[in-house]
């Protein structure tokens, strides 16, 4: 098979969850067989573009083996990030996408690139979209209204106005709300990695979603055993982006109320734009000794980091999609402490494989790290009990068969019924 | 009495029609005057009516044949008095007509008239025909020529491939001699050759003897060479007042050969004028391209140099830019100084310091001083509806998001992505596994099985062979029941009959320790096929490649799949006799594979279990039992389990050894499909085949040089321009196992390459490597020179492991028996 896919941003710019992705999956597929390229928008590329098409700049390159095309517009609009379809890109991606033949697009974030389901649609490719986040409902992408609160249904739009972006952009908001109907009709399978996801869209769009778990990597994954008796120092982990709705804060605000010592909490990632965020919890930690600033880490250091600490701290103060740092330290056995809310919370069951505190809230966290560094000899049970996610090569073989689907490849289990068992 | 002249016979003609230009009858009269009361024999193309056949009967009253030839076969009905007049229909173009009229003339025409269709083309293909059929001394005649002249007849003017060019071309044949050219007389006639496909040859030219022309006519005469030339110069006479008659006697008797005179040397033809023409026109028109490309250049040019000039119009702009700026940097540099020494500046300083006295840095004081500046600032220059936008936007990534009131969260709609309504299949079923250290992956196959779903009961066997590490205790903790046996105990096929007797499932599963099953439903999805139809005793499925499976690794899975046709879910049964298939096909019917298969309990204690006297392939054989016995076999391309190693050359030597050896056992009535090799003593094949391993170490570093631009396959062609180089500096694993059982063959003679060998296993090295291109090429992968390298040895390995599987599978002699010994350890 040939496969397409497109995603809004990619390798080696861009380097987040999503992009993880397809990287994962392209190069699986590879493996089994499969000839991939991966189609994406150069939003923050500004060298190597080698051809102009129209009012756009396209760039090839190959990362990691895998063959990229990179588009952009010369002038990027304002709207970008916004526009679901947009009209202009057909010319680009008749002339230097589709003069190759693919069998499948698989679009794994429709934003900048939505028009390639058209295009493909009108060629009578077929197309699979995985849902990675709430932006074909949610411009804003995590579906928490500008007034802080959740919102898990825009109310075809009318909500959207209401609440984030008022009544002068009333045309815009119930434009993009009907194009992003368009775009899930328009597509043939519709997958979202959590439950949680699938039952948004399934509220706000009535449309049916298959759940294919996202699959980690476990080439360099290597279990954590560290066992705890009672009397031993705790360490909880933070490991990912610490960005505000990362909300790394709630832990400071957290240990605030405790005052058991046996408790080591280290930080790791990167703030990005965050400046002044990053500085008031540089601010926190220095005045609590039992917090470690440890800043940026590289891929090749995660299988130690995983391996120094004894539970993992996810604090996010809006719902969580499938969230990485979630699957990652499951993956390695590392019991987590999350949300009671979102796709965080159905990826860990308090008491079973971690715990579950009230979002946003210190005091329920504070609960949970205490009971925890008063016995520790309880995070042994759970990490037991961790079930791992699936792996790469799981995920990218439910993909395939989907993909089979459409390329007519004989099942036998298509007569009795079992392909939903995938 | 006088005899009639033609013209007179032509013009009292009362029977059939005939029509010729006046012309001719008087050109006919002379011309034929020699033959009128002889024995002759003539032959027209073109027919027509057949007036102009009785017409020449009627004149030529001596003649013997009148043959008229035509293609119409019409004609064929013409009846004629005289019996001397034939008709034949055919085409006068091709040479099967020739032939069936020297069959009725044997001894040739004196006279051959073409009045046929006047088309150049075929005129001189008719020319070419028919003049071999003339008598010497005969002539040949070409009406109607004018048509030559016409487009519609394949002529015209300076048409180079008219009738009439090509026979003013003879002419300069007649005079061959005097060409002082070293080229044959056919070259001169090379285009129409080329152009009409002739049959042409020198000698047939060398007897034209003379061309006439005539208005629309052409006459060649037919003559013996020798009578065709200049012949002798006769100077005769006596008196000589001008000139030397010294010099004239010398020239009585010479040839036209004994003339001094310069030769010219030519080698190619003139073209003909319309390719000239053409060639020109096409010159024409790029010379016109070219111009208006000079004009857009100009065009360009000019561009350019308005940009340019733009340019340093910019420039200069800049400069005074630069001016200015520089002169409102001293004037505010001398503004602050004055804002500095301001009575307002110096109260703003002060403000500020008590702000920070007040609300220093850093405290929440100062954050709400800070806050509110900001805002103030927005909303000022930005307005209150931004100010407001801006203040929500901030809000939220501070505040802690709440629930709505009564907002319910979509859970309810979580659960509809279970499986309504779950089967659940009321059964048992034993996986076993046998283990011995079994990695690190080993725990998560088992977390897998554990989190099958649809199944009633699953029971898990481990067959332990000696583990050392924590392979026992991790069973242990996903409950498995386990049967511990010594290293020496095991084997692959005794083992697994060893657990199956332990199992108490209706079904047995086995997997290997480091295969993991793909998704919840992977037991389900084999298990569920059984009911499809109760032949069904064994269920297999695919295996796909782990995330750290090198190329080589990736494409071997590929192959197998590929090359059995097994690339989508089958049922596979012998649908004819199954002997007669060939080894391809029994392959792939009886694919059972043993990384992981389920069978029915019963059925497996029905045919017996595996076969313990094989401990290689016990799988395949075992699929071959059930298939012969009228069972058939699932395969599931669509469920999988995750099993891939990248393995060394030394493994692929060996294992492809092994395998080979109990392939040919199991099919051994196709052995011959399975693997061949040359005739060859064991020693001088292990020397060749050590003599490719170590030439490709000595090629390394060309490989890799070269590898940047080639194909995989074109590395065998280093080898093979080069020919055998042996490193002994370079010695892996492989070499130093080669090198061991060369040393320990008993039976030595003398050690030689065979060139037989080196070349067979070189041809199927390239043959592979091409197949790995192709894989490389479709996937789009990307190879660097290293793992070229590594790919190339492991197919090497392959190939040279199952050759020597061919060579000493049926030996038992002590070499073959140490070889076999060597070769089965550690796979």
């Amino acid at each position: 098979m040939n496969i397409l896919y497109a995603v809004h941003q990619f390798f080696p710019k861009h380097y987040t969850g999503t992009e993880r992705f397809v990287l994962n999956l392209s190069r699986q597929m590879q493996r089994m067989g499969h000839r991939v390229k991966v189609l994406t928008y150069g939003i923050t590329e500004t060298e190597g573009f080698t051809k102009t098409v129209h009012k756009f700049l396209v760039k090839e390159y190959t990362y990691q083996g895998i063959d990229v095309i990179s588009i952009r517009h010369k002038e990027i609009p304002s709207d970008v990030s916004f526009t679901i379809f947009d009209p202009d890109y057909e010319q680009v991606l008749e002339e230097s996408v589709f003069t190759e033949e693919f069998d499948i697009l698989h679009i794994a974030h429709p934003m900048r690139v939505g028009q390639v389901l058209k295009v493909a649609d009108e060629l009578g490719i077929p197309s699979v979209v995985t849902l990675t986040d709430f932006w074909l409902f949610c411009p804003r992408g995590i579906a928490v209204t500008s007034t802080g609160k959740m919102c898990s249904d825009p109310e075809k739009g009318s909500k959207c106005i209401r609440e984030c972006y008022g009544y002068g952009w009333k045309d815009k908001i119930l434009k993009r709300f009907n194009e992003s109907v368009e775009f899930l009709k328009r597509v043939d399978v519709v997958v979202s990695p959590t439950k949680f996801l699938a039952g948004i869209f399934k509220q706000v769009y009535g449309i049916d979603v298959r759940v294919i778990r996202h699959g980690i990597d476990y080439t360099t994954v290597k279990p954590n055993r560290r066992y705890k008796k009672k009397g031993d120092t705790v360490v909880f982990g933070y490991i990912g982006t610490v960005l505000p709705h990362k909300g790394a804060h709630i832990i400071c605000e957290a240990l605030k109320l405790i005052e058991n010592e046996n408790i080591r909490v280290k930080i790791y990632g990167h703030y990005f734009h965050e400046v002044e965020y990053y500085r008031n919890l540089v601010k926190e930690a220095q005045k609590d000794r039992r917090i470690e600033l440890l800043g940026e880490y590289k891929d090749e250091e995660l299988s130690r980091i995983m391996n120094e600490v004894d539970c993992t701290i996810v604090p996010s103060i809006w719902w969580e999609n499938s969230p990485l740092t979630v699957l990652t330290s499951l993956a390695y056995k590392v019991p987590v402490i999350t949300i009671n809310i979102g796709g965080a919370a159905e990826l860990v069951k308090d008491g079973v494989n971690g715990f579950n505190f009230n979002i946003g809230d210190p005091d329920s966290l504070a609960n949970i790290l205490e009971r925890i560094a008063n016995n520790p000899e309880i995070l042994n049970r759970i990490r037991e009990n961790v079930v791992r996610p699936p792996r790469i090569e799981e995920e990218a073989f439910k993909y395939e068969k989907i993909y089979k689907i459409f390329v007519g490849e004989k099942t036998l289990d298509r007569g009795v019924g079992c392909l939903s068992y995938i | 009495m006088r005899d009639s002249s033609l013209k007179e016979i032509y013009k009292s003609h009362k029977g059939k029609i005939s029509d010729k230009w006046e012309s001719y009858l008087d050109i006919y009269d002379e011309i034929f005057r020699d033959f009128k009361n002889k024995e002759i024999n003539l032959l027209e193309i073109g027919v027509q009516n057949g007036g102009s056949l009785e017409i020449w009967a009627k004149y030529f009253t001596k003649a013997k044949n009148i043959v008229g030839c035509d293609i119409d076969e019409r004609c064929a009905q013409l009846k004629f008095d005289d019996e001397r007049i034939k008709v034949i229909i055919g085409d006068a173009t091709s040479q099967e007509t020739a032939k069936r009229i020297r069959e009725i003339v044997p001894e040739g025409f004196h006279i051959i008239i073409d009045d046929g269709s006047h088309n150049s083309a075929d005129i001189i293909r008719a020319f070419v025909n028919f003049f071999p059929l003339l008598e010497y001394g005969g002539i040949y005649i070409v009406e109607d020529l004018h048509c030559s002249y016409w487009k519609n007849f394949g002529g015209g003017l300076f048409e180079y491939y008219s009738a009439m060019n090509f026979f003013k071309t003879l002419v300069d044949l007649i005079n061959y001699e005097h060409w002082r050219l070293s080229k044959g007389r056919t070259w001169l006639l090379s285009k129409f050759i080329e152009k009409f496909n002739l049959n042409l040859d020198g000698v047939t030219l060398s007897t034209i003897n003379s061309i006439r022309f005539y208005n629309s006519l052409c006459i060649i005469k037919k003559d013996y060479p020798s009578k065709n030339l200049l012949g002798l110069r006769i100077v005769t006479g006596e008196k000589c007042e001008v000139g030397n008659e010294e010099e004239f006697r010398k020239l009585d008797r010479s040839l036209i050969c004994d003339v001094p005179a310069g030769v010219e040397v030519v080698e190619e033809l003139p073209r003909p004028p319309q390719e000239l023409i053409q060639e020109m026109q096409e010159l024409k028109s790029k010379i016109s391209e070219l111009q208006s490309l000079n004009a857009n250049l100009v065009e360009d040019l000019s561009a350019k140099n308005e940009e340019i000039r733009k340019l340093r119009e910019e420039i200069s702009a800049k400069d005074e830019q630069i001016r200015k700026l520089t002169e409102d940097v001293m004037r505010l540099s001398s503004e602050l100084d004055s804002i500095k020494s301001s009575v307002t500046w110096r109260t703003m300083m002060k403000w500020h310091s008590f702000i920070e006295r007040i609300a220093p840095l850093g405290t929440r004081r100062r954050r709400w001083y800070d806050l509110g500046i900001k805002g103030l600032r927005i909303l000022v220059n930005e307005g209150f509806s931004s100010f407001l936008y801006k203040f929500k936007q901030y809000r939220v990534l501070r505040r802690p998001p709440r629930m709505e009131q009564g907002q319910q969260l979509p859970i309810s709609a979580f659960e509809k992505y279970q499986p309504d309504n779950e089967e659940v299949i009321d059964t048992k079923v034993s996986i076993i596994i046998p283990t011995k250290n079994a990695g690190d992956d080993f725990e998560y196959t088992l977390e897998k099985i554990r989190c099958q779903r649809g199944i009633k009961e699953i029971e898990i066997i481990i067959v332990d062979s000696g583990s050392t590490d924590n392979t026992l205790n991790i069973a242990e903790k996903y409950g498995a029941k386990i049967f511990r046996i010594t290293p020496e105990e095991f084997s692959h096929s005794r083992t697994r009959n060893f657990a199956a007797e332990k199992a108490t499932g209706e079904y047995l599963v086995f997997i290997t320790q480091d295969a993991i099953p793909v998704g919840e439903y992977w037991l389900y999805n084999m298990i569920k096929v059984f009911n499809l139809d109760n032949k069904i005793a064994a269920v297999t499925c695919r295996q796909i490649p782990r995330s750290d499976a090198d190329i080589f690794a990736c494409y071997s899975l590929w192959n197998h799949y590929t090359t059995l046709g097994l690339t989508e879910d089958k049922i596979l049964e012998a649908k004819e006799n199954f002997k007669r298939l060939s080894y391809i096909e029994k392959r792939s019917i009886c694919q059972l594979d043993s990384v992981c298969c389920a069978v029915k309990r019963q059925i497996f204690q029905e045919i017996g279990g595996f076969n313990e006297e094989l401990n290689y392939a016990e799988d395949l054989e075992f699929g071959k039992r059930l298939i012969s016995a009228g069972y058939k076999i699932a395969f599931l391309y669509s469920n999988a389990v995750i099993h891939s190693h990248n393995r060394t050359a030394l493994y692929f030597f060996k294992r492809s050894f092994v395998d080979t050896s109990a392939l040919m056992r199991i099919f051994e009535e196709n052995k011959g499909e399975i693997a061949s090799i040359p005739k060859s003593s064991l020693e001088e094949f292990l020397t060749s085949i050590f003599a490719i391993y170590q030439t490709i170490q000595y090629y390394k570093s060309d490989i890799i040089n070269a590898f940047s631009n080639i194909y995989l396959e074109d590395l065998v062609l280093i080898i093979r321009k080069n020919g055998i180089k042996l490193d002994s500096s370079t010695y892996d694993e492989l070499s130093e196992l080669l090198s061991k059982i060369i040393d320990r063959l008993k039976n030595k003679k003398r050690i030689r390459i065979n060139e037989k060998i080196v070349d067979l296993i070189l041809f199927r090295l390239e043959s592979q490597l091409k197949h790995i291109d192709e894989y490389i090429e479709k996937t789009g992968s990307t190879i660097t020179p290293d793992v070229a390298i590594s790919c190339m040895c492991k197919v090497f390995a392959v190939i040279a492991g199952s050759s020597l599987a061919c060579l000493i599978s049926d030996e038992s002699d002590e070499d073959s028996k140490v070889i076999k010994e060597l070769l089965g350890e550690g796979v």
